[in-house]
């Protein structure tokens, strides 16, 4: 998709106001690779309280200006088959281990994670549909 | 029987690191900076030296064995950078630390080839280093606070302690390969 916007609309922001191209893909690495580390800490500790973060301050540090988008997609890339591989592994039981989100004040099954996730990968990826010309 | 003294030279190659106590100039920084830059390309050609073969083995006795280690370095460096961020981002954040033993006993471990991590490194490297070389002095001092050890660590003390931990990883790698 990125390939399909191009280099020079990337840095066009997708709604009036949005983060650019560029920021949501940078973003979407971020973003995931704690999604990631929330599998694995529900996984290994008893309903634990992950770590929310300011995902707006974030998006404003100053690598995501510079880095080019291709470094987060190649992290993406690395990132999701370890994530995906450690799914296919996942027992029925597993699908039922929880973690605590202390923002939103709720517990959530992996199962439910999973689909909140997969979600997100897509929501971010229509926004930047919005951006092919 | 090995005894913690006799297994040091195994368990710790490169030593244990020293944290500096005062702010660093940014020559002091560099040869940090550049040792987290350099991690990758120096682990993946560690891992080409050791072989496939060996990587399967512990790199001492009852430690990870050199695919663990590789894939342990990934998923903390993964954190560590995201501590970088959250002491960006908020004064004195309370950072999550994570059962390392327990995250290597993970399915994905073993199941995953370490050319996955060694890209995954690679990739979170370049951004970990641009991050850093366009950090202000007030940004480097900086502080997160760790709840397993009860330490704050300004980002300065936190680069050295992570590049140590690159370079501490490398050795038990570079055991497998001699």
């Amino acid at each position: 998709m990125a390939t399909q916007v191009g280099p020079e609309r990337l840095h066009l922001p997708y709604r009036p106001g949005g983060w650019t191209g560029q920021q949501v893909i940078h973003h979407v690495a971020d973003s995931h690779l704690n999604s990631y580390c929330r599998f694995r800490l529900a996984l290994t500790e008893d309903n634990p309280t992950i770590r929310p973060y300011d995902e707006s301050a974030w998006a404003e540090l100053p690598d995501v200006a510079i880095m080019p988008a291709s470094v987060s997609l190649a992290l993406l890339e690395s990132l999701h088959s370890r994530w995906v591989t450690l799914l296919h592994h996942l027992t029925e039981a597993q699908w039922q281990r929880t973690f605590y989100h202390p923002e939103t004040k709720r517990a959530s099954t992996l199962d439910q994670a999973l689909a909140l996730y997969a979600w997100h990968g897509r929501h971010h990826l229509g926004h930047l549909a919005l951006l092919v010309s | 029987m090995l005894t913690p003294a006799s297994d040091e030279h195994l368990r710790f190659p490169i030593g244990r690191p020293q944290l500096p106590t005062a702010p660093l100039t940014a020559a002091e920084r560099a040869p940090y900076i550049q040792q987290l830059a350099d991690l990758p390309a120096k682990l993946t050609a560690a891992a080409q030296r050791a072989g496939g073969e060996r990587l399967q083995l512990p790199y001492r006795p009852g430690g990870w064995t050199g695919r663990q280690v590789i894939h342990h370095v990934a998923d903390t460096h993964l954190n560590l950078y995201s501590r970088f961020r959250l002491a960006l981002t908020e004064d004195n954040p309370t950072v999550r630390p994570f059962d390392e033993a327990a995250w290597a006993e993970l399915p994905d471990v073993a199941a995953t080839p370490i050319t996955v991590s060694l890209a995954l490194l690679e990739s979170l490297h370049s951004r970990w280093v641009i991050l850093l070389q366009h950090l202000t002095e007030a940004q480097w001092q900086r502080t997160f606070y760790h709840p397993r050890y009860h330490t704050t660590l300004t980002l300065d003390q936190a680069l050295v302690q992570y590049a140590w931990h690159g370079q501490h990883h490398l050795g038990h790698v570079d055991l497998l390969a001699i």
